[in-house]
């Protein structure tokens, strides 16, 4: 499985990175929407794991059209934005969850596996 | 601003620090939150960086997370990073006020928009922001390190 990590944040891409790095076999990474985008057309993942507030392009934006070409693509809504609308909103839009930040490595990996409905093993 | 808003961020600051890692740091660490200040004009403000995050919307104004470096290497450390330099304090900064921007939606409505960070340099310039009167300073120390939240909505 292919994992793309889609933050602004260097820190919080390289955290997810170690958490989930051995349970993927290929991670990906981008820092805007757009980038995203051209990624998902390319490496089609499997699993996105979604920022909101970004420059360029900003989540839902991205998250909106990355429905229109990989519409099978699990996504996890990363973000700290943490109001009830706006996980509505990014549910809406085909996200399949919503982490809120700060979150621990173990709530991340119970959010994966959540909209994977597996369990993850490194 | 209300007091019940100061109390959104004074929550919003416990929360971020008690998420935070501990297997790289060894302990928890204290979280000291002193009593928060208005601030006057001719005030100097800022540590060595500065997250800043500009508000629109349902109120508008600014969030600055500011902090000493030594402060930022701690955090960083229970990031799992090695790399202290200029970038992943930058970043760290940034990281830090959407977090704690972002989270106070929760209280602040949707409605309670929030820009990406900007990185400043050499503290805040008041002179190139419209601050409000009812600016604050929340300052706090965590592993006795230095940082304050400032809020001007």
């Amino acid at each position: 499985m292919k994992l793309l990590i889609v933050d602004d944040s260097l820190i919080i891409r390289n955290k997810i990175n170690r958490t989930l790095l051995e349970r993927f076999s290929k991670v990906l990474r981008a820092d805007n929407g757009q980038k995203a985008l051209d990624i998902v057309v390319k490496e089609q993942p499997n699993v996105i794991t979604m920022d909101l507030t970004m420059p360029q392009m900003g989540g839902v934006e991205a998250i909106q059209e990355i429905m229109k070409v990989a519409p099978s693509t699990h996504i996890l809504v990363v973000s700290a934005l943490a109001d009830k609308a706006t996980a509505i909103a990014a549910l809406t839009y085909g996200a399949n969850g919503f982490l809120c930040k700060p979150f621990s490595e173990a709530e991340l990996t119970q959010a994966i596996e959540k909209i994977l409905d597996i369990e993850l093993t490194a | 601003m209300e007091r019940k808003h100061i109390d959104v961020f004074v929550d919003g600051l416990k929360h971020y620090f008690d998420h935070l890692d501990i297997t790289t740091t060894g302990s928890k660490g204290t979280l000291d939150i002193s009593a928060p200040y208005l601030i006057n004009s001719q005030q100097k403000l800022g540590l060595d960086y500065t997250g800043m995050i500009s508000v629109t919307g349902n109120r508008t104004g600014y969030i600055f997370f500011s902090a000493k470096s030594s402060l930022l290497r701690f955090i960083l450390l229970s990031y799992g990073e090695s790399d202290f330099g200029e970038r992943f304090k930058s970043d760290l900064v940034g990281e830090v006020a959407n977090t704690l921007a972002g989270n106070a939606r929760k209280h602040l409505g949707s409605d309670f928009h929030i820009s990406t960070p900007t990185i400043l340099a050499n503290g805040i310039d008041a002179s190139n922001y419209k601050l409000s009167k009812r600016c604050f300073v929340l300052p706090f120390r965590w592993r006795s390190n230095k940082a304050e939240l400032i809020v001007s909505i």
